[in-house]
């Protein structure tokens, strides 16, 4: 069982109980973060500990690194360090390596998961339907397709992410801001335990330790510095998605970005990035495309990533997206979902076209020729197809789940004399 | 109480009258006898009888009316009694009453001629009568209680006299009043029924320009009597629409008439003749829950129960506060208000068909300038009481009109008569088919009602089964689609409810999450 070394605890203890001063010391967005966090104990306790200092070299003096580890085991939560097995390597590429990074879950299962390719899903936490959608979307499109999704657990387009990696039966890994023990947030608890029974969850602060200002930030870089793809969904411009962006980019990590409406303030970030270069991600079959190259088979052979049967194929090589995926069944690309539609007739067509124009209900009447009562009648229709859904109160938006598979005979089942 | 008191001794001579007049509760009326018991001693006028300080101030204004009417107020120890004691009695409208008990009391009138008599007014100091509040219901309570007579202020005759069976006399004062009881004085009939002439309009349907959503839903909630949620930004014409569905719906039958006259008479605001067109009423965003359905210490009707036969518009929906949201439910679904003070249980009417109106989100821009996030969203949402938009069958979106519509001649669209002559046949097939279930309009179908007076195609059933399917539809939700689907049906003049009807009532409905939120 890999273990995190005495120093190497003690160290993250002495951050955990420093937290509120480095708080202090640094602002939310602040590019010291890494030099900081990089410093040496004393150092550390010299540059942000101020009045209690002696306070701070006290409790590193008397850390138990021996009763740390005990009341870990307790918890069922592991700890490891650099200088122990099982320390993710991608984290090794950090200015500022987490002394020690504390998991739920089992280091077997983030070894496992992270030799899968890692993709990490980020963006606003109060996102638009759209960019929630997709977020969903990219999370089931890739877990499903094998890849390990990482983010947050935030509000918005992070819990998309991990609730879409569920959905398509994925492990995936959520990164805390504050102890791995402390669900955060409080309307996450439900998620929060999700991924802690299929994944992995894993912070770099002790259990128990809240999240603090400077700890979004230092999770983001974390999140960065594991996926080999980080896809932005939804961001504004100065956000902490950008950060996580930033960081990718200083680790080398390819970038990549959903495109938004470049009206929308709220996409103003992430249309940036890609006017920066940043890959143009609109599924998951893009997201692949940029992880493994295009034309990358939709699905890798790990019978075990789905949680199923762990020990059946123990050496099978997991993560050779080239050899594996070959004779599996290609991923359906949402991007090519108009095709999908075949049946749909040219006025219902031309509404949700519409619709998907952003159209109100009185403008498609109007544009299609049919009238409010029968646009409204088209509207219904469509949304029974599970092509478009509600928004707000009275306006409807393109859905992206794509034409419900609703019981497909069922006119057939029908009588034409059905009683009421 | 001893057996013997009740003998008089023949010492102490008493004379005693009695004269009926009523009571306003809610909007009933409730007999009211008043006593008066004249005898030697000291000068003295008491009133009993849960009177409040309107009816004791009764007494100055019954004294000086009689005195300046060149009547005699007996100087003597008169006692007035209204009885039931139990019943709380309220407002100026029995100074009549007092004063023709002191009268018949003190022998100035024959008590033969209030036998059958009920009297209701309010006395001025000079003798002059001042119309009352609830004429028309003391006319109802006339008739039921068995009197041939009714005796009212002047101003108030017309309106009691919409009730048939009850002899309306109207007065102008207290002078005229003892003649009529003398047999030396005669009223003229009241005036006949006001003829139902062409209510002035609030404005023709053809004045909005556009929103061509908003009034096919306004079309649907008057053919149907459903209760309509209108969304979209200030200045769309939210307001002006809403007031332009009274005049879409039908006339109001005279039974409608009577009723709508009535609540109006109880709440003061009757202008004395039977009300033609339908009520139209807008309260503001910061009305008091009792404001809103009703109540007080002495029950008064509120705006659900003035809006009764007519339409409630609640513009700002969210900003309204929630206890008075969450009061509207019980009169929404029962079309009732009960009010209970006390012991007493009052019930007012409340069959008004609801509009209301409000922002697509807080920040009340277009759709292309609106920041509100998500929550923003969610937490205006939340605001409008989920109970209450339970209630609402048909929800439409308005745009700001474009300038376009603004100028052309084709954004006029239709006029209010041809949108009505299609809703009265509408809601004419609906009477029909419902006679004997107690509802009048498909809204205020009940489950059981709508599954047998909503025949499905069986295209149309299928769509229903898949909205099932796919979690667009609950239980509740079904009903108040096919009642949707129903009105469509009956708009079109069909039996029976085809896809088509069963989709646009899909597509008019609340979003589930709205509701949720």
């Amino acid at each position: 069982m890999p273990a995190a070394c005495d120093a190497c605890l003690r160290k993250s203890a002495l951050i955990g109980y420093l937290g509120a001063r480095l708080s202090a010391v640094l602002g939310s967005l602040d590019s010291r973060l890494a030099s900081v966090l990089a410093l040496t104990e004393d150092d550390l306790i010299d540059a942000v500990a101020g009045g209690r200092a002696a306070d701070a070299r006290r409790f590193s003096a008397g850390f138990d690194a021996e009763a740390s580890r005990r009341s870990l085991a307790e918890i069922e939560i592991d700890a490891i360090c650099p200088h122990g097995g099982g320390y993710p390597a991608a984290l090794l590429t950090l200015a500022d390596v987490p002394p020690v990074v504390y998991l739920t879950g089992g280091t077997d299962r983030l070894r496992e998961l992270t030799r899968f390719p890692v993709a990490t899903v980020v963006g606003a936490r109060t996102p638009s339907r759209y960019a929630t959608e997709v977020a969903y979307d990219l999370g089931r499109g890739l877990a499903a397709a094998g890849v390990t999704v990482v983010s947050g657990l935030a509000l918005g387009i992070d819990g998309a992410a991990h609730r879409g990696a569920l959905a398509g039966g994925g492990r995936p890994i959520g990164v805390l801001a504050g102890g791995v023990d402390i669900p955060y947030p409080k309307r996450h608890q439900a998620l929060h335990s999700r991924v802690r029974d299929h994944g992995v969850l894993l912070s770099e602060l002790p259990p128990g330790i809240r999240p603090l200002r400077w700890s979004f930030p230092a999770r983001n870089r974390i999140m960065a510095a594991l996926a080999r793809l980080i896809v932005v969904v939804e961001a504004a411009e100065s956000s902490g998605t950008l950060i996580t962006a930033e960081f990718a980019v200083q680790l080398g990590r390819e970038v990549g970005a959903v495109p938004g409406q470049v009206t929308a303030r709220l996409a103003a970030g992430s249309n940036r990035l890609l006017r920066e270069g940043a890959a143009v991600i609109r599924s998951p079959q893009d997201a692949l495309d940029e992880l493994l190259g295009v034309g990358s088979p939709a699905r890798f052979e790990h019978a075990d990533a789905l949680g199923a049967r762990e020990s059946s194929r123990p050496d099978a090589p997991r993560h050779d997206p080239t050899a594996a995926g070959r004779n599996a069944a290609p991923l359906e690309a949402p991007n090519e979902r108009g095709h999908n539609e075949p049946s749909l007739d040219p006025s219902l067509r031309r509404v949700l076209d519409l619709v998907e124009g952003g159209e109100a209900v009185d403008a498609i009447g109007r544009e299609t020729g049919l009238g409010p009562g029968r646009a409204r009648a088209a509207l219904g229709r469509l949304e029974l197809m599970g092509l478009i859904g509600r928004d707000g109160f009275a306006g409807y938006a393109r859905a992206l789940a794509g034409p419900r598979a609703g019981p497909p005979i069922l006119e057939d089942l029908i009588p034409s004399d059905a009683p009421p | 109480m001893h057996p013997t008191s009740h003998s008089r001794p023949p010492s102490v001579p008493v004379v005693l009258a009695s004269v009926a007049t009523f009571a306003i509760e809610g909007i009933e009326s409730h007999e009211v006898v008043v006593e008066a018991d004249v005898r030697r001693g000291l000068p003295v006028f008491t009133v009993v009888g849960l009177p409040d300080a309107a009816v004791r101030e009764a007494r100055e204004r019954v004294r000086a009316a009689l005195l300046n009417s060149e009547l005699e107020f007996p100087l003597q120890r008169l006692t007035a009694n209204l009885a039931p004691a139990d019943l709380r009695k309220a407002g100026p409208s029995f100074d009549l009453a007092l004063a023709a008990a002191v009268l018949a009391a003190s022998g100035q009138v024959p008590r033969e001629a209030l036998a059958s008599a009920a009297l209701c007014g309010e006395l001025s100091l000079g003798g002059g009568l001042r119309p009352v509040r609830g004429a028309l219901a003391m006319a109802f309570g006339a008739r039921e209680g068995g009197f041939e007579r009714l005796i009212v202020p002047v101003e108030n005759a017309a309106e009691a006299a919409l009730v048939e069976g009850v002899e309306v006399l109207g007065v102008p004062d207290l002078a005229r009043l003892v003649a009529m009881l003398r047999g030396q004085w005669r009223p003229e009939a009241p005036p006949p029924r006001p003829s139902s002439a062409e209510a002035p309009s609030e404005g023709d349907l053809s004045d909005v320009r556009g929103q061509a959503d908003a009034k096919r839903a306004l079309e649907l909630a008057a053919a149907g009597g459903h209760n309509l949620l209108m969304v979209g930004p200030p200045g769309a014409g939210k307001t002006m629409l809403a007031r332009r569905l009274p005049g879409l719906l039908p006339d109001p039958a005279f039974e409608e008439a009577v009723e709508i006259t009535r609540v109006h008479s109880v709440a003061g605001l009757s202008d004395g003749a039977l009300a033609r067109r339908r009520p139209f009423r807008a309260p503001h965003h910061t009305i008091s829950t009792s404001g809103l359905v009703g109540g007080g210490a002495t029950p008064r009707p509120g705006e659900v129960t003035l809006a009764h036969r007519g339409v409630l518009f609640l513009d700002e929906l969210a900003e309204f506060s929630r206890a008075a949201l969450e009061a509207l439910r019980q009169p929404l679904e029962s079309r009732r208000v009960e009010v209970t003070r006390g012991q007493r249980a009052i019930s007012f009417p409340a069959a008004a068909v609801l509009v209301g109106a409000c922002n697509r989100c807080p920040c009340a821009r277009p759709a292309a300038e609106c920041s509100c996030t998500d929550v923003d969203r969610t937490r205006y949402a939340r605001r409008l009481s989920a109970p209450l938009l339970d209630r609402i069958d048909l929800v439409c979106e308005l745009e700001a009109a474009g300038p376009l519509e603004l100028v052309s001649a084709e954004g006029r669209g239709e006029t209010t008569a041809s949108v009505r002559g299609r809703v009265i046949a509408a809601r004419e097939r609906q009477r029909s088919r419902l006679a004997g279930t107690g509802a009048f309009t498909n809204a205020e179908m009940p489950p059981r009602v709508t599954r047998r007076h909503a025949p499905v195609e069986g295209r149309a059933w299928a769509r229903m089964l898949e909205g099932h399917a796919h979690g667009i539809l609950s239980g509740r939700g079904h009903d108040r689609v096919l009642r949707l689907a129903r009105t469509l049906a009956d708009l079109d003049g069909r039996d029976r409810i085809d896809a088509a009807d069963v989709e646009e009532a899909l597509g008019f409905r609340l979003g589930a999450q709205a509701v949720a939120a």
